[in-house]
């Protein structure tokens, strides 16, 4: 009876490797693709599945391999300053979207004042305003207010997020207590010094995984800048690799290095703010 | 996952802020900076945006000499097809900048004309062109498309007269004489031996005619050569009786036992692979489209050759027409005069025509370099056919080009026409020609409605009391 | 207890968000309301067609065939995705098992990469004869290299698409609320004699409701809003026949390819009320399993 049970745990154990083993396999079989690609000759791409087969070390013909497509995207197509712009794009915004959210978060979740109901009603509404809806009318109010063609028009509707506020307003109900916050009124703490020194330190998961939310979000914002944005040179990664794709439509090198690029620097921040991200976003979620 | 609160403690003590702070504050720094410091746009006078990055290298050496003589400088930028559509749409919409000569190609032009006229973005050149006496001298079929209510918005490139172009080795070495094949039955039927499973896999790895579906391209080309778009006030005909045939010949052969051909999307990689292979033996093949055979797939160099569309019907026309560019100059130029002296140097020079066809294999619709020797000179790649020749000669009997603003929307209803035929006769395992018609009338006659409806829908044309007219 | 705050602190910590609210939120609502009876050419040129465009856009059969496209994907995604992300989550939460955060985070990165760059990558992999997937097909179960995936397939490439983007995010917040679920609960019913289905059933599953829940209705949202990755994948017109159009692509065409931001707007209207409908049902079904 005990070895079968411990057999049937064992059969559990590899079942379970297998898959999700397999699983990750599926999920990592395209990006391994894209990375042989990026480094393969334009012959060489349609002959071989990943990287040229041949003499040299490992099987793999190294010396077919080629940085070509990278010289192509980096100096040739300018990728650089598209990158300057999805950096400056996404940091500001998540910044100051961050910073902004976590002030209305805190205001909804811990004062009493007149009309605090309406702006509850209000963050909920804007989550389910779905943001096709105002595509049109945005446009033509950036179009009114003459800030097409800007970074204005990109970064003054992300400044505060009513995700963020939401999101905020649960992790502040749930970790800042309530006490913590009267001894500081009493000890003389003026309002600001509270949210920054007291509040914002508690609420510290939560900050670094808006940041990273609203970073992703404004780094693979694709339609915003599509729209609103005219000169190249303003133009962020998602919108340069999409026009890329149309004109090098034949160089499946050249694609595969312009989006290694584009992704690269997303994927270094995650690895950097993994645990903070996971914790603070699963942790909005889970008691909210 | 959850810190313990002693732990929280200790961390809070050390770092009050998130790691992310710090990297992304670090991160907005250093690229307000560049962004601050980046050289902006110095005042080139004439600003220049074409569609393709080809067409850019190709006039980059042509401007970089001419300049040199000018008073002024150019700066040329090439944009991507849909990037520059939707610049252009929202530069004429919302008056954000724009360059001062732009190149575009036909569709994306089209859709400039669908609000009132007067807002179209571009200059009428009609009295430029006029004075100059370039009105007489460039074909009048290449004005058509560009043209709205005798307003000529743009310089002619082109003519775009279409061919076919076969695969010279593997059909001679079948003993097979196109010469004679002057329909496209006949042309077919002669052919269709050669549609093979050539590595025994059980699936075909052979056909005759590369027919992409998910492109309105090739289908229309193939309508307007032998049916008809558009009438004289250009309202769409689709539900012509000509055009009903040819679906449902195209049908016939993209289905059945007797599939003979494929459908691989062309401007991409796979299809100058899959040419170069012998996947597909011919293809329908507008003049600015060989340039891209030499460049993509330079395997095919001495197995490729053009011939004349086989007609529809006997005797009937032997060619069609596929695309159109032009350069247009906006209403907004601060440098009319300038930019307009770089369109003519650009377009309408014979150098210019030569240079055309040297890079791009493109026959100018200026009658008057017809008869140079360069359009004899054979091109190797293509087994020594005199390419300009060829094209040139098939020029008197185009099909017109239509300046209807509903021009995409007819694409794309060719396409899904087609497809949704394609689909009916492979469900109901259609055979004959017979079988299919009643089904193609009734899709045609469906997509007609819709294009009409669409058209009736356009409030500032009706509104003035007339649509578009030649 | 008493507050002694100043009265007007709240307003001003709130004021930054209801400024936005106000300029980029209320007033384009408002602003839609109107556009939606016009036909514009531009944010210029326009004039008052009442309701001619909902008329319009009830008759035409392209909007038609992308609210069916978004509805069937939105539902493919909820019932491909979530049963999936679940059976993972609960993999990986096993407690025995090795290397979990390397495995959560190759299941979690397609998701950091936004959709535009899943389609350009996509784009590749579903070519006939070329793309990874039939090469791959073929080599494991000769599956035919001319499989024409997006020629003829255009939801099923989006599902695949669109599943191997948003799994992994799933998984990860269905695996935070697993490891939330209480041991001692557990420990309590494996003694009571109650087999692993049952545990699952009736201590896993309640335990995690909430977040499936959330986890549901944020799929369904974000699969309405789909647009990049068509958009990338089958071009602006969603291939022949608008087999990949979605309902946000329609709107995108009609007010920023063909420059009517009228017809757009009523279009958005549209897309508000298919989600008003998905937060119902969800709602419904939430009230439905409760009691």
């Amino acid at each position: 009876m005990k070895t079968y049970k411990s057999e049937l745990l064992f059969i559990q154990k590899v079942l379970t490797y297998i898959l999700i083993s397999i699983f990750s396999l599926i999920i990592i079989g395209p990006f391994i693709w894209l990375f042989c690609g990026a480094f393969k000759n334009n012959e060489d791409q349609f002959n071989f599945l990943f990287l040229p087969m041949g003499e040299g070390f490992l099987g793999i013909e190294w010396s077919r391999l080629t940085l070509e497509h990278f010289r192509l995207v980096l100096s040739g197509l300018n990728f650089g300053n598209s990158m300057m712009n999805s950096f400056f794009l996404a940091s500001v915004i998540s910044l100051c979207s961050t910073f902004f959210s976590a002030m209305g978060g805190y205001t909804l979740a811990k004062f009493d004042f007149r009309g605090k109901s309406l702006c509850n009603g209000i963050v909920f509404l804007s989550i389910i305003i779905p943001p096709s809806l105002l595509l049109a009318p945005v446009y033509q109010l950036l179009y009114n207010l003459g800030l097409l063609n800007s970074y204005w028009a990109l970064l003054l509707p992300s400044m505060s997020s009513a995700l963020g506020v939401y999101l905020f307003r649960q992790t502040c109900i749930n970790s800042v207590p309530d006490e913590l916050i009267y001894a500081a009124r009493i000890d003389g703490a003026g309002e600001w010094q509270i949210f920054r020194h007291i509040v914002v330190p508690i609420i510290r998961p939560m900050v670094g995984a808006f940041l990273l939310i609203s970073f992703l979000a404004t780094w693979n914002n694709f339609l915003q800048p599509q729209l609103y944005l005219q000169d190249d040179i303003k133009l962020p990664l998602s919108v340069a690799i999409s026009q890329m794709r149309g004109a090098y439509s034949t160089n499946y090198g050249a694609i595969s290095a312009g989006t290694i690029v584009s992704v690269a620097p997303v994927m270094l921040l995650f690895l950097l703010l993994q645990k903070e991200f996971i914790t603070g976003l699963t942790r909005g979620a889970i008691k909210g | 996952m959850l810190a313990r609160p002693s732990d929280a403690g200790t961390r809070l003590r050390e770092e009050k802020h998130s790691k992310g702070v710090w990297i992304l504050v670090s991160i907005a720094a250093v690229s307000s900076l560049y962004l601050l410091l980046r050289p902006s746009d110095d005042a080139a006078v004439v600003r220049f945006w074409t569609f393709d990055v080809n067409h850019r290298n190709h006039y980059r050496e042509n401007i970089a000499q001419w300049q040199a003589q000018q008073s002024f400088t150019v700066d040329l930028e090439s944009l991507e097809y849909e990037a520059l559509d939707q610049k252009l749409m929202s530069a004429f919409h919302a008056g954000l900048p724009v360059a001062d000569v732009i190149e575009v190609e036909m569709r994306l032009a089209h859709k400039i004309w669908l609000g009132p006229v007067d807002s179209v973005g571009f200059s009428d050149l009609r009295e430029h062109l006029e004075t100059e006496g370039y009105l007489r001298r460039i074909a009048k079929e290449a004005f058509a498309p560009w043209s709205v209510d005798d307003k000529v918005f743009g310089i002619p490139r082109d003519l775009n007269p279409v061919m076919l172009a076969y695969r010279a080795d593997i059909v001679e070495a079948a003993g097979i004489d196109v010469s004679q094949l002057n329909t496209w039955d006949k042309f077919i039927e002669a052919m269709r031996p050669l549609v093979q499973d050539l590595d025994g896999d059980g699936s075909i790895d052979r056909y005759i005619l590369n027919m992409p579906e998910s492109l309105g391209g090739v289908l229309s080309t193939l309508i307007r050569q032998g049916g008809q778009e558009y009438d004289e006030d250009n309202f769409p005909t689709l539900n012509d009786a000509r055009n009903i045939r040819i679906f449902t010949t195209l049908a016939d052969w993209a289905t059945g036992k007797d599939k003979v051909t494929s459908d691989v999307t062309p401007f991409q990689g796979t299809f100058f692979r899959l040419f170069s292979e012998g996947h597909f033996l011919c293809v329908v093949t507008p003049d600015w489209r060989t340039a891209n055979y030499e460049r993509e797939a330079p395997s095919l160099a001495g197995k490729i050759k053009l011939m004349p569309l086989p007609a529809w019907e006997t005797g009937g026309r032997r060619t069609s027409v596929w695309g159109g560019v032009m350069l247009g100059i906006p209403k907004t130029t601060q440098h009319f005069e300038e930019a307009w002296a770089l369109a003519k140097e650009l377009y309408l020079t014979p150098a210019a025509a030569e240079d055309h066809y040297r890079a791009h294999n493109i026959v100018s619709p200026n009658k008057e370099v017809w008869f140079r020797s360069f359009y004899d000179e054979p091109k190797p790649f293509f087994c020594n056919q005199p390419l300009g020749r060829l094209y040139l000669k098939l020029c008197d009997d185009l099909p017109p080009r239509s300046p209807s603003p509903y021009q995409q929307q007819m694409e794309f209803e060719v396409m899904t026409s087609f497809v949704k035929l394609r689909r009916i006769v492979q469900q109901k395992g259609l055979e004959t020609t017979e079988q299919i018609e009643p089904y193609a009338r009734e899709i045609l006659n469906d997509a007609q409605r819709n294009l009409m409806n669409e058209i009736s829908r356009n409030h500032f044309h009706s509104v003035k009391g007339k649509i578009f007219q030649k | 207890m008493k507050q002694p705050f100043h009265p007007l602190v709240p307003y001003g910590f709130l004021s930054p968000f209801l400024i936005v609210f106000a300029v980029f939120m209320a007033y384009p609502i408002i602003n839609a309301v109107y556009l939606s009876t016009q036909q514009t050419f531009g944010p210029d040129a326009h004039t008052f067609v009442f309701l001619d465009n909902f008329k319009e856009i009830f008759t035409n059969r392209l909007f038609y065939r992308a609210v069916w496209n978004t509805t069937f994907y939105t539902l493919g995604s909820i019932v491909i995705q979530v049963p999936i992300a679940l059976a993972l989550a609960v993999m990986l939460n096993q407690p025995w098992l090795r290397g979990r955060s390397l495995y959560r985070l190759i299941i979690f990165s397609p998701a950091l990469i936004g959709p535009i760059f899943v389609g350009v990558i996509f784009s590749i992999i579903f070519q006939k004869r070329t793309g990874l997937l039939n090469k791959v097909l073929n080599d494991l179960m000769g599956w035919s290299l001319d499989f024409p995936w997006l020629q003829e397939h255009a939801i099923t490439s989006l599902l695949i698409a669109g599943s191997w983007m948003w799994i992994g995010f799933s998984t990860v917040y269905l695996l935070a609320a697993l490891q939330q679920v209480s041991p001692t609960l557990m420990d309590a019913a494996r003694i009571d004699g109650a087999g692993s289905l049952q545990r699952f059933r009736y201590i896993t599953i309640p335990a995690i409701r909430p977040v499936l829940s959330f986890v549901l209705l944020f799929s369904a949202i974000n699969s309405l809003q789909l647009f990049e990755l068509p958009f990338i994948l089958f071009g602006y017109q969603g291939g022949a026949g608008g087999e990949g159009m979605t309902v946000v692509m329609y709107l995108y065409n009609s007010g920023f390819s063909y420059g009517d931001l009228g017809y757009a707007s009523a279009v958005g209207w549209i897309v508000t009320f298919m989600s008003l409908i998905a937060v119902l049902v969800h709602r419904r079904l939430i009230h439905y399993f409760e009691s």
